[in-house]
């Protein structure tokens, strides 16, 4: 990859996200041709086009372009701190913790008098078990240590979720906790995306300023801090960012799986695999691999509408097991 | 003139000490090298010298400036560390990996400032890496790998270079050739501190050692002077063989054994 081609695929990420997103306003249970889709766009529609675009098809695009930005970035910026490809923010227990606190404002029934609870409840479980590992990394614990107490601490936050599922006091309520950790867009308004938004922007913008730590520390620890990288404070970086980024991103949408461990894979051989520059592609990937994914959700011909995790679950599995394959077949 | 100074640093590591009271000033165009036996505190001690890991005591200066009391960024502008082994944890270009020698000079937002891509170019043909600047580095055999990893450091044209064994692993080609451009370097005005395990590179390129071991400096002087037979024995348990090359520089080759424990009566020191 020439310096030259890397400086075009961010800016063919870019269209290819705005074409993403035009066709996911445009697709759906009534679809909406351009023209129509225009006219509803610039408030010329009839009252039916306008009311499902901006009432359904543009809360859901946003919060679907953002949910998926935010696991994207978050992956590269974990697989770029910890030097290890097989990092997401779903295997080092970010997002379960952000399930589990999600739950936990289900289930104490916060959510019906405070609808808010569950982004802000979701936010705290992420911000648990990231200050947990970042408690591990300040104190120098060994990357593959932390890896394995992520794989740990997902465990714990996945049996407490089930313990909040066993105790849950009607079928009903287990009902809507369950498919509600299936993950998925549908039915989001506008007040999801004002919730959830802004402390997901101020986690990828301090995602994003980790990106000069990320590049030196491909030369290992001891070679970035010798480059002027101060390593605690770009661990607490990562982790804080991915914390904002994934905590209000799974707190309203649920667990959506894989995103977060296979767009920075899928951008690397176009950037040179320079993690600053993953960084930006993975964000722009991610919103793109998401809205499809919805996308596919929407006019897959099932009788029961998809969810959008289960789908990037289905597609990112085989991924990583490919992906396990392929690396243990270099290292032979 | 002295432009590093250390002074009675005591070094721990997993909370005990490695390395106490060592003292050392070296001045510009200087090339020291560290000797002694694996766990002697040889790169604990580079890595105090490049402000990576604090002194539990002491202090080292840097043209009068207290290392501590330099920024991070400063620091990256004027030191460079080459560790060992090296290493790349994604397949970027040799170019890419050149190119992060000039991170400490990159402005807000990672700005690069032209005259960083000339530097970069002139340290891709300085250590011959030309024709490979669009490799993955992992793709690279050790000794083209160890060429990208020096000309990383480089790049920063750092006035003092800190190199951890920077030619293990390398083919007799490669170790001189590295050994030449550390010179080369020092001979510009900087200062170059390695580890070594060769002593006949170690006797022939540095022009004073550090002989580390018993948890402190034992001795530091010129090549000739330090490297007695006691002082080999006590330090290595070795016997070396000396000899002097074509151009009438002194080198000591390990040879054998000590057949008994060291006595202490033949001490060099």
């Amino acid at each position: 990859m020439t310096a030259r081609q890397s400086k075009m695929f961010i800016p063919a990420m870019l269209g290819l996200l705005f074409a993403v997103l035009m066709l996911s306003l445009a697709v759906g249970a009534e679809a909406i041709p351009p023209g129509r889709l225009l006219a509803a766009m610039v408030g010329h529609g009839s009252r039916i086009d306008s009311l499902i675009l901006w009432q359904i098809r543009v809360p859901r695009a946003i919060l679907g372009a953002a949910v998926g930005a935010s696991l994207g970035l978050a992956g590269a910026a974990l697989q770029g701190l910890m030097r290890n490809p097989l990092v997401e923010p779903g295997l080092v227990g970010v997002s379960g913790g952000a399930s589990l606190g999600a739950v936990i404002a289900f289930y104490s029934g916060a959510v019906t008098s405070f609808p808010a609870s569950v982004p802000l409840a979701g936010f705290a479980g992420a911000l648990v078990v990231t200050a947990v590992l970042a408690g591990l990394a300040a104190t120098g614990t060994r990357v593959a240590v932390l890896v394995l107490f992520g794989v740990a601490l997902s465990s714990l936050t996945g049996g407490l979720t089930a313990l909040a599922l066993n105790l849950a006091p009607s079928p009903f309520a287990v009902m809507e906790i369950v498919f509600w950790l299936l993950g998925s867009l549908a039915d989001r308004s506008m007040q999801h995306v004002v919730l959830a938004l802004p402390a997901m922007a101020v986690g990828w913008a301090i995602l994003l300023s980790a990106g000069r730590g990320l590049e030196a520390l491909t030369l290992g620890e001891a070679a970035a801090q010798s480059l002027g990288i101060d390593m605690r404070r770009l661990t607490l970086t990562v982790i804080l960012g991915t914390a904002l980024a994934v905590g209000p991103a799974v707190a309203v949408t649920g667990t959506i799986g894989f995103v977060g461990l296979v767009v920075p894979h899928l951008i690397r051989p176009w950037v040179g695999s320079r993690p600053g520059s993953v960084l930006w592609g993975s964000a722009l990937g991610g919103a793109a691999l998401l809205t499809v994914a919805d996308l596919l959700v929407r006019i897959a011909p099932t009788f029961v509408q998809l969810k959008v995790g289960v789908v990037t679950s289905l597609i990112g599995a085989p991924f990583f097991m490919l992906l396990l394959l392929r690396r243990q077949g270099r290292a032979e | 003139m002295t432009q590093l100074t250390a002074e009675r640093l005591t070094i721990a590591r997993g909370g005990r000490d490695v390395l106490s009271g060592v003292d050392l000033s070296v001045a510009p165009g200087e090339v020291v090298g560290l000797l002694g036996p694996n766990g002697a505190g040889k790169t604990s001690l580079l890595r105090a010298l490049a402000g990576i890991d604090k002194p539990r005591l002491g202090r080292v200066t840097f043209d009068g400036c207290p290392l501590a009391r330099m920024g991070p960024t400063a620091r990256g502008r004027t030191i460079g560390f080459l560790p060992q082994p090296p290493e790349a944890a994604w397949p970027v270009s040799v170019e890419d990996l050149v190119a992060l020698g000039r991170l400490p000079f990159a402005g807000p937002f990672g700005r690069r400032d032209p005259s960083d891509a000339a530097t970069v170019e002139e340290m891709l043909i300085a250590c011959d890496l030309a024709a490979l600047r669009n490799r993955p580095v992992t793709s690279l055999s050790a000794g083209e790998a160890s060429r990208a990893f020096l000309a990383r450091a480089l790049a920063g044209r750092p006035r003092l270079l800190l190199a951890d064994e920077p030619t293990a692993n390398l083919d007799p080609q490669h170790q001189l050739a590295t050994m030449k451009t550390l010179r080369k370097l020092a001979a510009a005005g900087a200062t170059v501190i390695m580890s070594q395990h060769d002593l006949p590179l170690a006797s022939r390129f540095c022009d004073r050692l550090l002989l580390l071991g018993e948890g402190r400096v034992m001795v530091q002087g010129r090549p000739r002077e330090v490297l007695t037979p006691g002082n080999l024995s006590r330090l290595f348990g070795i016997v070396a063989h000396y000899e002097t090359g074509p151009d009438d520089a002194f080198f000591a080759l390990p040879w054998s054994l000590v057949p008994e424990a060291p006595r202490d009566d033949i001490v060099d020191l």
